[in-house]
């Protein structure tokens, strides 16, 4: 249980470094007001994705440092993060692969965004597309398995 | 595959949180594992069958398994 204390620690830091990036980007936008964006739907998205990324990053941290807080809820967790079939149903959804390859795509889209909005909206959309088939075997797995 | 963990939990008066917390596991997996939705690895087979003091044979049916 130490190791998972630890790993989940380094989790912590992860996602606090997260934050910090989605506070980073999302603050540049408000500065700049978007300057160099092009299209205003496009400094919506990136306003948008720096809020949810802000938001997901604080959930993930508050439910680690309450499983850190309980033993009982530490290891439920560990359970769960390591439990084996959850890992084959991830496995036949292309996870983790898949959500790294839609988020190098969310980001590609960002930077993107400040020169080509159709190229934004290509990289948007193949990244959504991605995700959702992802989601759909997964759910489909989860239902069979 | 089938098995007998549900009867062996019910004779122990164990739920399936309770063993799945013991095991390593979620719940989730042993419902699917009694269902025979699902086929546990030889290590949570082993964890299983080590928690009801049986060997694996007694818990897991492996007769489908010799058929094929």
């Amino acid at each position: 249980m130490e190791k998972f204390k630890s790993l989940i620690k380094r989790k912590i830091i992860l996602f606090t470094l997260l934050l910090l990036m989605a506070i980073a980007l999302g603050g540049y936008t408000l500065i700049t007001g978007g300057k160099g964006i092009g299209d205003e739907s496009v400094q919506g998205f990136q306003s948008g994705i720096a809020l949810g990324i802000a938001i997901m990053a604080l959930i993930q941290i508050a439910t680690y440092c309450i499983a850190l807080k309980d033993d009982k809820k530490l290891k439920l967790l560990c359970n769960k993060e390591n439990d084996e079939r959850m890992e084959e149903i991830r496995k036949r959804s292309g996870m983790p692969m898949l959500l790294v390859m839609s988020m190098l795509m969310l980001l590609a889209a960002v930077i993107a965004g400040y020169f080509n909005t159709l190229v934004f909206t290509t990289l948007v959309l193949t990244a959504i597309i991605q995700l959702t088939i992802g989601l759909i075997v997964k759910l489909y797995h989860m239902k069979t398995m | 595959m089938k098995t007998r963990i549900r009867e062996l939990r019910k004779e122990r008066k164990l739920t399936q949180e309770e063993l799945a917390m013991e095991v390593g596991t979620t719940r989730q997996t042993i419902t699917s594992i009694e269902t025979g939705k699902y086929t546990a690895s030889l290590v949570l087979a082993y964890k299983i069958s080590r928690h009801f003091n049986l060997s694996i044979e007694e818990v897991f049916d492996f007769s489908e398994v010799d058929e094929a």
